[in-house]
C-alpha cells in the first residue's frame, strides 16, 4: 500500500502490457493525475530499446528517445548476435489452444511477454501449434488435434524446447523435449543475452532426449 | 606509493597433493597390506589425513601402535650414516606380522639422496619372513598423487603372488582394474558394487576390482579373469596383469556420468560380444533413472550454476552431467596438474568439450581470482574440502567473511572429503550414482518457478 501510495509523486507511470492487470492498472490510477504510458514490452533488444524510447519520449527527454531508438552496438551486442548464430540451429516449439493462438504474439494476452516476437528475435526457429478442432482458424500455426498428433508434431519438427504454462509437463519429457516457462524471459539488453543462455541450454541438455530414447 | 603486488611464487600452494597422498591412499584401500615410507617423521601426517579425517572406516592406524603407515623417521643427523638398517628393521617388522601379506616401501625426495641400498633390505626382508616386499618408483618429486596411487597399482600387478595362469583365460569373466577406491565408506563401496553391476548385467562375472577394499586375497582372483577392464588409472597395471595371465586389456572410460556410464557398458560388451544386452541394458538403465530424475531437473537443475573442483577424471563427468541436466558450470579447476584429457579420451574422439576451459592444478591464489567474479552468482560447488581454501581466498576478494560464504552450499566429492562422509549406500558412479549425486546437489537449489 506504501509502493501505491508514492504513485502519487511520480512523473510517469509505465504499464506493462498486461490486459489481465488493466483493471488494477485503472483502480490505482484513477484520478491521481499521474500521467501514464501503455509502454512496449522490454524484452530483446528490439523490444527494450523501444521500451527506453518510449518512457523517455514520454518523459520529455527526445534525445535521449532518439538514442535508445537507435541501433545498439557493444559488447552486450556481439554476445547476443554470436548467440543468434547458435540459437538459428534450434527450434522451438509453442503449443497453444487454437481460440487463443493469439496471446502467442500479443504479449497484452500473455502477462506482458511477447512470447513468439521475443523467440524469434533471440534468433530460434519457432514453430507454433494449435490444439483444438480441427475446423478453428489459427493462422500461421500446424494444426494439431489429438494426444497422438501432438507427439508426432513434436517428433517431426524436431523441436527441442517447448513453452509450457505448467510446472511439470509429462507430455514434453516423453516427448523428448525440454520444457521452459515464462521464468527464462528477463527484461532489458543483458537479461536479453541471458534469456538466450537459458534457451540453449535446454535445447542442448540431452537429459530429455536420453529418457525419451531410454524409455522407447 | 603503494606497494607493488607481489608476484606469485613458483612455490605458493597448488589445488593438488603430492605423489605420497596418493601411495598411502592406495595402500589404505587394501586392508592387509603395510607400507613403509623412508622419510621424516613428518610423512606420518599423510596417514593422519585420511585416517578418521577422510575415511572414518580406514584401518591406517592403530590405536595400539600397529599401523600400517611406518616411517623411518629420517633427520639430517642420521642423513650420513644412511637408512639402510631403520628401512630393513621397519620391513622386517611389519612383513612379519601376520596381518599383513605384503609390504610396500616407499622413497621420500629427502631420503632418495642418501642412496640406501633397498632391494638389498627388501630381498633380506622378503627372505626372513617369506612376504613379499614391494618398492615403489622413486616419482615423488616428478609425479602427483594419482601417479602416486597409479604406481601402487603397478607394483602390486608386477609382484602379487598369483595363482598360476589358465592356459585359456575365460573370455565371461572379468576384473576392473584402475578403478581409484578412495576411502572404506559407502560411496566408494556403492561405486564398486555399481560397478559390478554394470558389468554383471551384462552376463559377465566379475572376479575382482582393483582397488576395493578388499584384501590381497581378493585382488588375486584377477587371475581368474579373461578380461582386464582397464579404467583410465588402470592401465599400465592392466598391461602388467595380462602379461602374467594373458587376458585381454579392454580400454574403458570411468562410468561417472551418463555418457561415460552408457560408454562404458558399451566398450566392455563390445570386447564380450555382448552388444544386444548392452543395448537393452543401456535403454532400461537410462529410462530409469531419466523417469526418475525429471521433475528435479526441471524445476531445480536446469539453469542452476555450479563451481567443480575435482580431480580430471571426475571433473569431465561433472561436466557431462551439468551439461545433461541443463547446469551452467561457471568455474572449474583440476585437483591435478595433470592435462585433464589425460584421465579419459581426448574430447574430439566422442564430441565431449570442456564448458569453461580447467585450470589445471592452479595456485591457490590464480583459482582464488578466477573463481573470484562469479562466486556470488553460485548456487553450488562441487569439490573436495580442500577447496575451501580457494572459497575463501575469492570471498574475501569479494568482502565475504572467509569459510562462511552466505548461501554456497557444498556437495563435497573426491579426496579429501572430511565434512561429507557416507554410512549408507551412496555411489557416484553408473546409473545409480548419477541418482545419488543429482539428489545431493538438487537438495541445495532452489525450486524454479515457470520453468
Amino acid at each position: 500500500m506504501e509502493d501505491a501510495a508514492r504513485l502519487r509523486g511520480a512523473a510517469l507511470s509505465v504499464l506493462s502490457p498486461d490486459a489481465s492487470w488493466e483493471q488494477v492498472y485503472a483502480g490505482l490510477l484513477d484520478g491521481i493525475g499521474v500521467p501514464s504510458l501503455p509502454a512496449p514490452a522490454p524484452y530483446g533488444f528490439a523490444g527494450t530499446s523501444a521500451f527506453l524510447a518510449a518512457v523517455a519520449a514520454a518523459l520529455g527527454l527526445p534525445d535521449v528517445a532518439r538514442r535508445a531508438a537507435r541501433p545498439r552496438g557493444g559488447r552486450t551486442r556481439e554476445r547476443f548476435d554470436r548467440l543468434r548464430e547458435q540459437a538459428a540451429d534450434h527450434r522451438i516449439g509453442i503449443v497453444c489452444e487454437a481460440a487463443r493462438v493469439a496471446r502467442v504474439r500479443d504479449p497484452r494476452l500473455h502477462w506482458g511477454v511477447p512470447l513468439a516476437p521475443t523467440l524469434e528475435e533471440l534468433g530460434f526457429d519457432v514453430r507454433v501449434a494449435a490444439a483444438g478442432p480441427a475446423n478453428g482458424g489459427a493462422a500461421g500455426a500446424d494444426r494439431v488435434s489429438t494426444a497422438a498428433e501432438l507427439r508426432e508434431w513434436l517428433r517431426d519438427t524436431r523441436i527441442a524446447a517447448v513453452y509450457t504454462d505448467y510446472a511439470f509437463d509429462a507430455r514434453l519429457a516423453d516427448a523428448g523435449v525440454a520444457p521452459f516457462g515464462l521464468g527464462v524471459f528477463e527484461m532489458g539488453f543483458a537479461g536479453a543475452v541471458r534469456t538466450q543462455e537459458r534457451l540453449l541450454r535446454r535445447c542442448r541438455m540431452g537429459f530429455f532426449r536420453l529418457g525419451a530414447a531410454g524409455g522407447a | 606509493m603503494p606497494a607493488s603486488p607481489k608476484p606469485p611464487s613458483r612455490f605458493a600452494p597448488r589445488c593438488t597433493f603430492p605423489y605420497l597422498h596418493g601411495t598411502v591412499l592406495a595402500v589404505n584401500a587394501i586392508p592387509d597390506v603395510a607400507l613403509v615410507v623412508d622419510a621424516p617423521s613428518c610423512n606420518f601426517f599423510r596417514a593422519e589425513a585420511v585416517f578418521g579425517r577422510h575415511d572414518t572406516r580406514s584401518t591406517l592406524l592403530d590405536t595400539s601402535s600397529r599401523h600400517r603407515v611406518a616411517v623411518t623417521d629420517l633427520h639430517p643427523d642420521r642423513l650420513v650414516s644412511g637408512t639402510d638398517r631403520r628401512v630393513s628393521a621397519l620391513l622386517r617388522r611389519l612383513a612379519s606380522d601376520p596381518a599383513f601379506g605384503l609390504v610396500f616401501r616407499a622413497v621420500s625426495p629427502p631420503a632418495a639422496l642418501v642412496g640406501t641400498d633397498y632391494e638389498a633390505a627388501e630381498a633380506q626382508a622378503e627372505a626372513a619372513t617369506a612376504k613379499p616386499i614391494v618398492g615403489l618408483p622413486d616419482r615423488a618429486l616428478v609425479g602427483d598423487w594419482l601417479d602416486g596411487y597409479e604406481d601402487v597399482l603397478v607394483a602390486l600387478a608386477k609382484r602379487l603372488p598369483l595363482p598360476p595362469a589358465r592356459p585359456d583365460p575365460d573370455p565371461g569373466i572379468a576384473a576392473i582394474v584402475g578403478y581409484r577406491f578412495e576411502r572404506n565408506e559407502e560411496d566408494h563401496l556403492g561405486n564398486v558394487r555399481e560397478l559390478r553391476r554394470l558389468v554383471e548385467g551384462l552376463g559377465l562375472r566379475v572376479a575382482s576390482v582393483w582397488l576395493s577394499g578388499e584384501g590381497l586375497g581378493s585382488l588375486a582372483r584377477v587371475a581368474e579373469a579373461g578380461l582386464l577392464l582397464a579404467l583410465p588409472g588402470g592401465r599400465r597395471a592392466a598391461d602388467e596383469v595380462a602379461a602374467r595371465t594373458g587376458a585381454t586389456v579392454v580400454t574403458c572410460d570411468l562410468p561417472f556420468g551418463p555418457d561415460a556410464t552408457r560408454r562404458f557398458v558399451e566398450q566392455v560388451a563390445a570386447a564380450s560380444g555382448r552388444e544386444t544386452q548392452a543395448a537393452g541394458f543401456a535403454r532400461s538403465e537410462t529410462a530409469a533413472w531419466t523417469r526418475a530424475a525429471r521433475w528435479v531437473v526441471t524445476r531445480r537443475l536446469v539453469d542452476s550454476r555450479w563451481a567443480i573442483s575435482l580431480p580430471p577424471d571426475l571433473a569431465r563427468g561433472a561436466c557431462e552431467i551439468a551439461t545433461t541436466v541443463g547446469a551452467d558450470v561457471r568455474f572449474l579447476s583440476t585437483w591435478s596438474a595433470r592435462v585433464p584429457e589425460e584421465s579419459g579420451r581426448p574430447p574430439a574422439e566422442d564430441g565431449f568439450a570442456w564448458p569453461v576451459p580447467p585450470l589445471a592444478a592452479p595456485r591457490v591464489r590464480d583459482a582464488a581470482a578466477a573463481l573470484a567474479p562469479v562466486i556470488r552468482d553460485l548456487d553450488v560447488v562441487v569439490s573436495n574440502t580442500p577447496f575451501d581454501e580457494v572459497v575463501c581466498h575469492a570471498g574475501l576478494r569479494g568482502k565475504i567473511v572467509p569459510f562462511d560464504v552466505p548461501g554456497l552450499p557444498r556437495v563435497e566429492l573426491g579426496f579429501p572429503c572430511t565434512r561429507h562422509h557416507a554410512l549408507h549406500d551412496e555411489p557416484f558412479l553408473g546409473w545409480r550414482g548419477l541418482l545419488c549425486l543429482l539428489s545431493r546437489i538438487a537438495e541445495f537449489l532452489p525450486e524454479r518457478g515457470g520453468g
